[in-house]
């Protein structure tokens, strides 16, 4: 080791400058924390999969793979990743071309309600479409058997369809959001082109516009496809009941079962190994796909592209949109937020029915509650500033100082990216339950941990993109004008990305803010989140008090998307 | 007495030298261009200069003191050298105003506020930015951004400038101001102004003298602007100052032919000497606007071609004129020409070159194959 | 028939602010068959909109448009032939060529549209590359190649299905200046060959002179001038176009009693004859910085002073002053006067001009915006 860190650092940069002793500082600081809350996690899962002690041990990893209940638990993922991916995939793609290429109207309108599915957590909707269409409870199905007579409910939400289409609700954005701006970036005079070569609008759209946003709708549904294989909140509420499990919740009954014991958590670990597994095989194939075509769309003069005329189609499709749209956000938020002043679950929505004592028991008698929300408040904003330092600290190091070595702390820091967050809770524990001397199990440090390694990769990518607005030269005007390197960071090179870095921490803020499938694993007595309350209030059928709990929970989501929204309404200068 | 002295220094990027042995003395007062083709290498001279980037060997020396010896282990730092530096992307700081920008340096060294303030009003005066010093950069247009560059410089330093590339990006009429207004400020000021480009044609406009650089990162010439035109010191040297026509010829004793697609030509009044050390292989370069083309019948004078096109381009004519199977390009005043006659494509004509350069040709010039 | 017929071509745009702006104003034209016209103007004059509207991507607000004898677009009778079956040419300015199909199928994609047979096809895009000079790249992806042949695919996609009508969209800005100048001539050469029918839009004005056989200057979405280069460059109608057409001067002058004296200042008038039916007030003088004279001899022009010297590649550039105000003068090499030194001015083909008001400049301004 010390042989290697030597030969990491033996040498300057090749820019040139002597950088006194920081630029080596917070090179060494990030690698050191990265090498903890990453690294350490991954090697002690395989370590412990394949050693018993000391020896290797084959015999668990066999076994764990072998079993016929988890050999049905990767079936399931793989069949609900494949179909989120492929509706989430065409979904995407449908409002993309009718946002970025016809004439409907209400675009802006659209375009602001295709973001929401983003700001909640998909558990949410599990909620909500559960109250909707659990077989037997759902208002839903109710309506229906009262109306009919029927003695079968219209829908069962507990099932793998009932899965696929929550998640699928969740995670359409991603093709949505890419293969929008794909579309707004490429040169119009590309499709124009084709038209003047006498190709009609639909020709120019198979042969054309549809081949050019191929790498966007692949890396779309590659997001699709990974965060659907180690998802965790929804297989979670809608599968248990009907026995349906996948790797993620496989694992979490296996840790859950075996109540802390170390041969559960080294099963879970071995599990693990399958899903991180599954995870690469599917980032290969993305690479094979992305590999095949990458162009630079983005030049020329921009002009507004020639959209298409809806004509007579245009009423209904906006119809269609506006009424999915409607199901999609608008229906899971409504329920939610009705249910949370029911009396009980199960009474008919009337004004009688509700009440505000939901809201009083979890914000007033309720201590778990309470501290939960604390306890989410510590977490969030702790794991974003500290997170949010760390990014900056590993983009400088990567783009500005390149020293050897940055390769290797680059890739450890974007390895989180494709880690399941239940993955990473395992060897976080393995880690931080005293196998180094350390035992931090049951306290909030060791969710601290976890939450940091989850989020360095969107700090890191956040920090990157604006540290790399802030060219070389305008440091070095500064060095020219008579400051010192030290005096260059903090009178120029900090300013500068300041905005970028508040709006990084929000970045992280908000998805720890509802984080459920890293803290359920590792939550203790009086370590709770608020994902973690939710969910288990929820399961424990309490399910008007866990509604009430989700409508705070949007109530502090929204609240910090407008905090974003006014941080980051005006980049001075940049 | 020389205000920037490099001796033999030596410059590497990665593996590869990027400067070899260059040495450069910049007079104290004057206005130095250093012309060359783009990675040449004149901007890594710039960022030695400024202490950006370590030289390998040599040293470089700022008012007679030491500033980068890497034999004496010597790096000054690039805040201590005292350079008012413009870059080519302006690198005006986008969170300061103009004002903020241009008193930055000042705020470094410690000028006293008020004196400070004084200064920053006057440098902004003096590129013409007074009435926006409280614009922000995103408010201004490139032209704009780069005078609050050269303001901020002209604070930072009273005695050296160094300004890389900083008008290339500047459409050409903005371009052309800002060359006469560089030149005025080095002239009303007194500083000494080092301009690194590879567009000659500014390099010659506003300088007193320039370097011509080769793509080896070597000096190939060192003169005023007028002396360089006038008498560039080799074919390259020639060719990279502008449009040009290079005709082989063969020295036979004497008597002077040209390589033509039909064989040997008889080549007369070349109207320049040829230095006797040279060898028999020749080149004839002449600028387009240094010849006349006249129709055939009326020719005193000069080698035969067939006029192959011909563009007329408001103040002036451009000529494709066929000399021998090698293309010659004319350049007459419009006015003059219509004078003169202007010749019809295809026809014959009679071709004089007015001010004619001789090169010795490299021996490996294909135009001599024909 | 290839002709095109522009009949009160009227467009109206509605920007983000809830302006109208008239982008194009009652434009009329007929485009001759076989002719190369160009469209001349700054940013924001209209000519992209009104070559936009021939081709079909924008609707118009008023008029028509005929190509040959066959109405295209005429607002009145709503009716409006999509981009697709109007038959023309077009090359863009930012290439348009298919990243993801290689040359051979980028050529290939008209005759696919229309499934030509296979033979035929191969054979025609082979033609198409030869014409282009890209024989042998019919493999290659447009990334792998540079700008220039970037622009050749797109040329030769333009010609393969032998459009009679060929629009440019500014083809030639993302190039640059050398490879400019030859694709110029690459364009003209296809012509010929094709014989088709061009309209070049462009605002690069010596682009547009070499090019073309008439073209037209368009001001703030109006037509200010129609003619041949050659007329345009020596009768330009108004100033505007005077200044678009190549380096200018314009002296503020006074017209007193049929006599022209600078603005302000010296009592001596300007030798100059005024055109017929101007009376006495204010107007300006143009000139060309090469159309001027310049002596120290007493009785050759209107006295002045040198103020600056330039040298250039290939003039000396003088900024004289006349009575207060500065005229640029361009001179051969070799006549070399000094700064400072009085002076006296020739001008050898002024023209006389009303001034414009500050309004316009400003509308021209605000227009670039949109």
């Amino acid at each position: 080791m010390k042989f290697f860190l030597t030969s990491m650092f033996g040498r300057e940069t090749s820019r040139g400058d002597r950088r006194f002793g920081l630029d080596r500082i917070v090179f060494l600081l990030s690698l050191f924390i990265l090498i903890v809350t990453v690294l350490m996690p991954m090697l002690m899962i395989v370590v412990r999969t394949f050693f018993k002690g000391t020896q290797p041990d084959w015999a668990l990893f066999t076994r764990v793979v072998m079993a016929p209940e988890n050999l049905s638990a990767i079936y399931n993922t793989v069949k609900i990743g494949f179909f989120v991916t492929l509706f989430g995939t065409v979904l995407g793609l449908f409002y993309a071309w009718l946002i970025g290429r016809s004439d409907i109207p209400m675009k802006g309108l659209m375009k602001a309600l295709f973001t929401i599915p983003y700001m909640f957590p998909p558990f949410f909707g599990a909620m909500a479409w559960s109250l909707l269409l659990a077989p037997r409870s759902g208002y839903m199905n109710k309506w229906f058997m009262q109306l009919t007579g029927s003695t079968s409910p219209l829908l069962d939400i507990n099932s793998i369809g009932g899965i696929v289409f929550v998640e699928t609700c969740y995670y359409f954005p991603f093709v949505f959001l890419q293969v929008v701006s794909a579309l707004e970036r490429m040169d119009p005079t590309l499709e124009e082109s084709a038209r003047i070569a006498g190709a009609g609008q639909w020709y120019v759209i198979r042969k054309i516009t549809l081949p050019l946003v191929l790498p966007a709708i692949a890396a779309g549904a590659m997001l699709i496809l990974i965060s659907s294989l180690s998802h965790f909140g929804v297989p979670a509420i809608l599968g248990f009941s009907n026995n349906i499990f996948t790797l993620p919740t496989k694992i979490y009954q296996l840790i859950n079962r075996s109540a802390g014991s170390f041969d559960g958590i080294r099963e879970g670990a071995a599990l693990s190994i399958l899903l991180v597994a599954v995870v690469v095989i599917a980032l290969y194939i993305q690479r094979i796909v992305l590999k095949t075509g990458h162009y630079d769309i983005i030049k020329g003069k921009s002009m507004r592209p020639m959209l298409i005329k809806l004509r007579g189609a245009k009423i209904p499709l906006l119809g269609i949109s506006l009424l999915s749209l409607f199901v999609i956000v608008v229906v899971p938020l409504f329920m939610i937020f009705i249910v949370g002043f029911l009396k009980a679950y199960g009474l008919p929505l009337t004004l009688q029915n509700l009440t505000l004592r939901n809201y009083e028991y979890i914000l007033g008698q309720s201590k778990m509650v309470r501290d939960s929300i604390m306890n989410s408040l510590f977490l969030s904003v702790s794991s974003g500033v500290i997170t949010m330092f760390l990014g900056v600290m590993i983009a400088y190091v990567v783009i500005k100082v390149k020293p050897r070595g940055k390769g290797f702390l680059e890739m450890l820091s974007l390895l989180p990216y494709s880690i399941p967050g239940l993955v990473l809770a395992i060897g976080v524990i393995l880690v931080w339950s005293g196998a180094f001397g350390i035992n931090l199990y049951n306290t909030i440090w060791i969710i601290l941990i976890a939450y940091i390694a989850r989020y360095v990769s969107f700090a890191m990518k956040s920090a990157s993109a604006s540290l790399e607005q802030v060219h070389y030269s305008l440091e070095e005007a500064a060095r020219s004008c008579g400051a010192t390197h030290l005096e260059s960071l903090r009178d120029i090179t900090i300013p500068l990305i300041r905005p970028g870095m508040i709006a990084g921490f929000f970045l992280i803020f908000l998805p720890a803010m509802r984080e459920l499938t890293t803290s359920v694993l590792l939550y203790g007595p009086f370590t709770r989140t608020l994902g973690v309350a939710i969910y288990a209030i929820n399961s424990e059928g309490n399910t008007v008090q866990a509604s009430a709990l989700a409508t705070v929970a949007i109530g502090i989501i929204i609240a910090g998307h407008f905090a974003l929204r006014y941080v980051t309404r005006d980049r001075k200068g940049l | 007495m020389a205000i920037v002295s490099m001796r033999d220094i030596t410059v590497h990027y990665g593996k590869n030298a990027v400067i070899d042995g260059l040495s450069l003395e910049v007079e104290r007062g004057e206005n130095l261009a250093i012309v060359g083709p783009s990675s040449c290498g004149k901007t890594t001279l710039m960022r030695a200069l400024c202490g950006f980037i370590k030289i390998a060997r040599g040293e470089i020396l700022l008012n007679d003191g030491v500033v980068s010896s890497p034999s004496r282990r010597i790096m000054v730092a690039p805040e201590k050298r005292n350079i008012g530096v413009v870059f080519q992307d302006y690198a005006v700081w986008p969170h300061f105003t103009v004002f903020e920008n241009i008193v930055y340096p000042m705020r470094k060294r410690k000028v006293p506020k008020e004196e400070a303030k004084e200064r920053a009003l006057a440098a902004m005066a003096q590129v013409k930015m007074q009435d926006f010093a409280d614009r922000l950069p995103s408010q201004l247009s490139g032209g704009q951004q780069q005078r609050v560059a050269l303001a901020r410089a002209l604070v930072s330093s009273s005695e050296l400038i160094v300004l890389d590339e900083p008008i290339t990006n500047l459409d050409a009429k903005l371009r052309e101001e800002m060359a006469y207004e560089i030149r005025n400020l080095q002239k009303t000021i007194g500083v000494t102004v080092i301009y690194i480009t590879h567009d000659q044609e500014t390099a010659m406009t506003i300088s007193d003298r320039m370097v011509i650089m080769d793509k080896k990162g070597a000096i190939r010439q060192l003169g005023s602007p007028e002396e360089i035109w006038n008498h560039p010191k080799d074919r390259d040297v020639y060719a990279f100052l502008g449009v040009s026509n290079f005709l082989p010829l063969l020295n036979e004793n004497g008597s002077l032919h040209l390589v033509s697609s039909s064989g040997k030509r008889k080549f007369g009044g070349l109207g320049a000497d040829i230095p006797e050390d040279f060898g028999s292989r020749l080149l004839l370069a002449s600028r387009p606007t240094d010849i006349r083309v006249t129709p055939l019948p009326d020719a005193a004078g000069g080698v035969e071609g067939v006029v192959e096109r011909v563009t007329y381009l408001g103040h002036q004519f451009d000529y494709f004129v066929n000399v021998g199977g090698h293309t010659v390009r004319v350049q007459e005043d419009s006015l003059e020409a219509f004078g003169r006659g202007v010749p019809a494509e295809g026809s014959p004509c009679a071709v004089e070159f007015l001010k004619p350069a001789v090169y010795e040709a490299d021996p490996l010039d294909p135009r001599f194959d024909l | 028939m290839s002709k095109i017929t522009l009949k009160n071509v009227t467009k109206e745009f509605v920007t983000r602010g809830g302006h109208r702006v008239t982008a194009v104003d009652n434009f009329n034209l007929e485009i001759r068959e076989g002719e190369c016209f160009s469209f001349l103007g700054p940013s924001g004059c209209g000519k992209t909109t009104t070559l936009r509207m021939i081709a079909g991507f924008e609707d118009l607000t008023e008029g028509e448009i005929w190509l040959g004898d066959k109405p295209v677009s005429v607002k009145s009778k709503n009716l409006y032939v999509p981009p697709e079956e109007r038959g023309l040419g077009m090359v863009f300015q930012a290439f348009a060529v298919w990243p993801h199909l290689n040359v051979f199928e980028n050529v290939a994609f008209p005759l696919r549209v229309k499934k030509t047979p296979r033979d035929e096809l191969r054979e025609r895009v082979m033609t198409a590359l030869g014409h282009t000079d890209l024989q042998g790249a019919e493999k290659a992806y447009p990334s792998d190649l540079s700008g220039g042949q970037q622009q050749r695919i797109a040329l030769a996609r333009s010609i393969v299905t032998n459009p009679r009508v060929m629009l440019l969209d500014e083809p030639l800005s993302n190039l640059d200046p050398k490879l400019r100048e030859s694709m110029r001539f690459e364009i003209k050469a296809l012509q010929k060959k094709f014989n088709f029918t061009i309209i070049f839009v462009t605002h690069d004005q010596s682009e547009a002179m070499a090019l073309s056989d008439r073209m037209l200057v368009m001001d703030l979405g109006r037509i200010i001038q129609v003619g041949t280069p050659r007329e345009m460059y020596q009768n330009p109608s108004n100033k505007f176009v005077y200044g678009f057409l190549g380096l200018s001067n314009f002296l503020k002058v006074r017209v007193r009693e049929g006599r022209v004296f600078p603005a302000e200042g010296t009592v001596q008038p300007i030798p100059f004859e005024l055109p017929e039916g101007v009376s006495d007030g204010e107007g300006l003088l143009a000139s060309r910085p090469n159309e001027i004279g310049l002596s120290r001899t007493e009785g050759t022009g209107y006295p002045g002073r040198i103020e600056k010297r330039l040298y250039m590649t290939f003039c000396i550039e003088y900024h004289v002053n006349i009575a207060g105000q500065v005229i640029r003068v361009h001179t051969p090499h070799g006549n070399v006067l000094p700064e400072g030194c009085g002076c006296f001015v020739q001008f050898r083909n002024p023209r006389w001009y009303a001034g414009e008001s500050e309004q316009v400049e400003l509308e021209r301004i605000e227009r670039q915006v949109i």
